[in-house]
């Protein structure tokens, strides 16, 4: 077993991690300032809460278990993990891998990185959250889909079968954006 | 394999979480469905936009 890490060596790996929980928070809440607060707020309580914390278990995890607890009791009032009813899901959700086009029109090439990103986020923002956390998780917070399962509390069969829909929910929402830097990627 | 049934493998394939039963079943059906191949390049490119986007925020 593992000894337990003094309260500034604990503080120190923290830090490290801030960045990453800044990623998620960016896109589960709408503001940068509250995505600072919200890390910030994590952190004071990782740090008061760190002799709980287990040697040698995964750090990244427990930190954004902390991110996601604090954002449900402070910026949501929902419970931790709501069912969706999802018939009403579908209802909502064209059927878009049919309508994709073959060719993208693409948008204005003039469009910047920075608007892009912008855009990307709100789609992402806009979305379900039930489809919305395991996507900030998986993609903006590259956990694997047991962590994700792990710090949704829910069972990772969820966690695969909510991103595959997360995805192509935003796929249509977002597919001229993706289209276009795609074509840009390829010519670089 | 059918191709509703592909999808959430498709999914899993591109974030690298299948296990090597699934991974044989999905490559087999993709070298025959050029539909879930779309798909999967589609869904390949959103994820790599996803975390493009996610970075570049971060970063500002």
């Amino acid at each position: 077993m593992k000894r337990a890490l003094t309260r500034d060596a604990f503080a120190r790996e923290a830090m490290g991690y801030l960045d990453h929980l800044y990623r998620v928070a960016v896109h589960l809440v709408k503001e940068p300032q509250e995505a600072e607060d919200l890390v910030q707020e994590t952190y004071a309580r990782a740090l008061g809460s760190y002799e709980q914390f287990a040697p040698g278990s995964n750090l990244k995890a427990w930190l954004t278990r902390i991110l996601y607890n604090f954002f449900f009791d402070n910026y949501h009032q929902k419970r931790r993990w709501v069912s969706v009813d999802d018939s009403s899901a579908e209802k909502n959700e064209p059927d878009y891998w049919e309508s994709v086009p073959a060719e993208n029109p693409g948008p204005e090439s003039h469009i910047l990185l920075k608007e892009l990103s912008a855009k990307i986020s709100d789609a992402v923002r806009k979305i379900p959250e039930e489809f919305r956390l395991p996507i900030t998780l998986v993609d903006m917070g590259d956990f694997s889909y047991a962590e994700a399962a792990e710090i949704l509390s829910c069972p990772l069969g969820t966690v695969r079968s909510r991103l595959s829909r997360g995805r192509r929910l935003l796929f249509n929402q977002l597919k001229e954006y993706v289209a276009a830097e795609e074509k840009k990627r390829a010519k670089q | 394999m059918k191709c509703d049934e592909a999808e959430e493998l498709i999914t899993a394939l591109v974030d690298k979480q299948v296990s090597d039963q699934e991974r044989s079943s999905i490559e087999s059906h993709l070298k025959d469905c050029q539909r879930c191949q779309f798909i999967y390049g589609q869904e390949q490119a959103l994820k790599r936009e996803i975390g493009a986007a996610g970075a570049r925020l971060a970063e500002e």
